[in-house]
């Protein structure tokens, strides 16, 4: 049986722009819309996954999100908001959500961003991962969130190429190397490409 | 030392040309043509929604209603009607009337940018 994900925002627009984000990175979801919190409630027990605007009509934002969280403490939830803020990240964070975006992500990052949390991952932007990253994680273990294709593309960064040289290298689009660039960085918590390959060589020591 | 001058709403780009080249090359130009012209329709309906809660003087509803648009604004990145309504969550009461004019004037160039992309 296929999986389903609740698209929650009042905005119809984003709501469709989050269904063709899906639409990429999980074909064959059962999407769910609806501009209402307390819609929401009464689907997510039957549901895979949440995407969730912090400004609904009947929601009381932070708050409600946190009641959200406890009456459905197991639901993937990946927090899409026009408010890009780290602290709030931080506090979504601490109020289980499994993820954040802001609504000016680029498609490629939303696709990411659906797939990595329908995977049970965790989505925050780096400034904010800084903050939440658990103290005790390791560089090890941090690179081996990283999926196969994102571990080539980190090596070939390693290798001194550039995004035009590994996209040609590993027959990748340079947008599909940019975001798996993002992603890299966002798993890794590092502020940018040279310290990703200084990790990345430190635990190949 | 280069000295900080604060964003100016009207200074952005009309669109964000990255972002929507990423937009068509992920969901393809025919899914992109059906949510550009919702946002068309976003252009032309909002702002005059935003001014006439504006007029009332209905601070609440002005705010809320910029921040709505913002979000359509946002996803498909048209830049400067991004900037300007967040500008018209933030700003004091006495901004708020020149920026509404802008978002009013933005929304118009927008709608003319998105036909010449569309065209192109």
């Amino acid at each position: 049986m296929g999986k389903t994900a609740i698209i929650v925002d009042d905005h119809p627009m984003c709501r469709k722009a989050t269904a063709l984000a899906f639409a990429a990175a999980a074909p064959g979801t059962h999407l769910v819309e609806t501009g209402s919190l307390s819609d929401a409630r009464r689907m997510a027990a039957d549901a895979d996954m949440v995407t969730m605007d912090l400004s609904l009509p009947d929601s009381r934002g932070l708050l409600s999100l946190s009641e959200f969280r406890d009456q459905f403490p197991d639901l993937p939830m990946l927090v899409i908001s026009g408010t890009a803020n780290p602290a709030v990240e931080q506090e979504l964070s601490v109020l289980g959500a499994d993820g954040f975006l802001s609504k000016e992500a680029s498609m490629p990052e939303m696709v990411e961003a659906i797939r990595t949390v329908l995977g049970r991952g965790r989505w925050f932007s780096a400034g904010a991962q800084d903050a939440i990253e658990d103290a005790d994680r390791t560089e090890v273990q941090r690179i081996r969130t990283l999926t196969a294709a994102q571990l080539r593309v980190l090596r070939a960064m390693s290798d001194g190429s550039l995004n035009k040289q590994i996209a040609y290298d590993l027959d990748l689009s340079e947008i599909t190397v940019k975001t798996h660039v993002k992603a890299i960085l966002k798993k890794l918590a590092v502020p940018n490409r040279t310290q990703a390959i200084l990790m990345l060589a430190r635990v190949e020591q | 030392m280069k000295a900080f001058i604060a964003p100016v709403p009207g200074a952005h780009a009309l669109l964000d040309q990255e972002q929507l080249d990423e937009l068509i090359d992920t969901i393809g130009f025919e899914p992109f043509m059906d949510f550009v012209q919702s946002f068309i329709a976003e252009l032309r309906l909002r702002p005059r929604i935003i001014g006439d809660h504006f007029a009332k003087g209905d601070r609440d509803a002005t705010r809320s209603s910029a921040h709505y648009f913002k979000g359509a604004a946002l996803s498909v990145g048209a830049a400067r009607v991004a900037a300007l309504t967040g500008a018209i969550e933030r700003a004091p009461e006495d901004d708020t009337g020149p920026l509404i004019a802008q978002l009013h004037r933005a929304s118009m160039q927008t709608e003319q940018a998105i036909h010449e992309l569309i065209d192109a």
